[in-house]
């Protein structure tokens, strides 16, 4: 079932791609295909797969129209529906699938306004992973849900385990999804194209909005939003803590001790909003969980569990749990 | 015979007239306020613009679906079709350059240069009701009037 749904996502990440890259892409054996993370073009430069650190290359140089056709599928002949992404470098496909654009960079008062020629772009192939979860929320989650923080690097499958979460803790939970970038959820037409379970899902918007919209209309216990980035983001997140309401979200950061080097997070960190961190560590193309639980060194040493490697993040100290089980792929 | 055949023409011209420009009005209006992709707009253009629009339209999509074809490049590729609706040259230019704005720039920028094209259609349809007012008539009375001289002929 697994192997059939990365299937069906390799599928729909290639079938944007133009005819002769569409059949470059399925030379990869397909055992592998599962593994293949991302497409990489760029014009004339071969073109590349890149998953679980291995890079294929499957066809010769790129060509501008064929990054054209590329982004003309991807934005489905629509620009102006996808313009505040392409501004910002990157547009969500309708399956979910992230497009990551490079070029030069058109401007005004020191803002970028646009993105023009091209000159590559990667496409990431997002992916459904029902259960990878199931082993942290029951770790972590004895006594009920606790508002966690995932990071990872880029590309470290935050977006994944987020998503996961997200569909099963909807189970029990009031879980709404602020899904900015499109990329959790999928919506098309009002329908997740990835199975989220119970969520209520806005998709689009800023952070800050979209938080306190979701309080206002949707009383959720859980709000479950991706990448935390910016000064406004944790702010909405510190004032929709007052309410009562929990969060599952994810910050890009080598290991947990980055956080405590970065302002943003170390402000979210300093407020005592998240109890449990969760660090994704990747090595040999295999993803590891690790859980980081707030406080809790003394009795689980005493029990002799294993708990180690106490880190202060803000005024407070975590503590690793744990956890077993790997993961294979992206 | 003629007579009819003319009038029926000029009746042609204002029904597509119509179409096109409420189609592309409903296609301004969505891009500017929702924003929406435009394989979305297209099925709403096929269903709420009878007639040529619809039957235009209709081609243009199942292009983008089943050729894969840019919006562009399907509308390019269908102008000849617009001879069939009775519109004069400069209106098909004017419908063809839609596929060159829609889709391609930000939506304030779509949205002007769609309100160029809307307000010649305007001007194209005020000019083509009033020619089918004057001109109409006359020709269904020629129409009828020939057709009383054949059957008056043929007794």
């Amino acid at each position: 079932m697994e192997q059939c749904e990365c299937s069906k996502q390799f599928m729909t990440a290639a079938g944007l791609l133009p005819e002769r890259l569409w059949r470059a892409a399925f030379t990869i054996p397909p055992g592998e295909r599962e593994t293949v993370e991302e497409f990489r073009l760029r014009i004339g430069r071969p073109f590349c797969a890149v998953g679980m650190g291995r890079r294929y290359t499957l066809a010769d140089a790129v060509t501008r129209g064929e990054l054209d056709e590329l982004l003309q599928r991807a934005t489905r002949s629509s620009v102006h529906t996808y313009m505040e992404q392409i501004r910002q470098g990157f547009l969500t496909t309708p399956s979910g699938h992230r497009l990551g654009l490079c070029g030069e960079t058109a401007g005004q008062n020191g803002e970028v306004t646009n993105l023009r020629s091209f000159s590559s772009c990667n496409l990431r192939i997002a992916r459904q992973m029902i259960g990878i979860s199931n082993t942290l929320c029951a770790l972590a989650y004895p006594d009920g849900f606790e508002s966690t923080l995932i990071i990872a690097p880029p590309g470290g499958g935050k977006t994944t385990l987020l998503r996961d979460m997200a569909r099963a803790l909807s189970g029990t939970l009031t879980v709404a999804l602020a899904d900015e970038r499109m990329e959790i959820a999928a919506c098309r037409d009002g329908e997740p194209q990835f199975d989220v379970g119970q969520c209520d899902v806005m998709s689009g918007g800023g952070k800050s909005e979209v938080v306190a919209m979701l309080l206002r209309s949707m009383s959720p216990q859980v709000i479950a939003l991706d990448e935390i980035t910016g000064e406004r983001d944790a702010a909405a997140l510190i004032a929709a803590s007052y309410t009562g309401c929990r969060f599952l979200t994810t910050v890009h950061a080598g290991c947990v001790q980055e956080l405590a080097l970065r302002p943003v997070y170390r402000m979210l960190m300093e407020q005592g909003i998240f109890r449990h961190v969760i660090e994704i560590r990747l090595q040999n193309g295999r993803r590891s969980y690790h859980l980081f639980t707030e406080g809790e060194s003394d009795c689980d040493q005493a029990a002799g569990s294993g708990a180690h490697r106490g880190i202060v993040l803000g005024d407070r100290v975590f503590y690793e749990q744990p956890v077993e089980g790997t993961r294979r792929g992206a | 015979m003629i007579g009819f055949s003319m009038n029926n023409r000029l009746k042609g011209r204002v029904a597509a007239l119509k179409s096109f420009l409420g189609a592309v009005q409903l296609l301004q209006a969505e891009i500017v306020f929702r924003q929406s992709a435009l394989p979305d707009i297209l099925p709403m253009m096929i269903r709420e613009c009878s007639g040529a629009a619809s039957d235009f339209f209709r081609q243009v999509l199942r292009l983008m679906v089943e050729k894969n074809e840019s919006f562009m490049s399907a509308v390019a590729f269908l102008v000849p079709e617009l001879r069939h609706f009775d519109l004069k040259w400069d209106e098909i230019e004017w419908l063809a350059s839609v596929g060159q704005i829609a889709g391609r720039y930000d939506a304030a920028t779509q949205a002007d240069r769609l309100s160029g094209v809307i307000a010649r259609l305007e001007q194209s349809l005020d000019q083509a009701q009033e020619e089918y007012g004057q001109k109409g008539r006359l020709y269904r009375a020629l129409g009828l009037t020939a057709g009383v001289m054949i059957a008056l002929v043929a007794l």
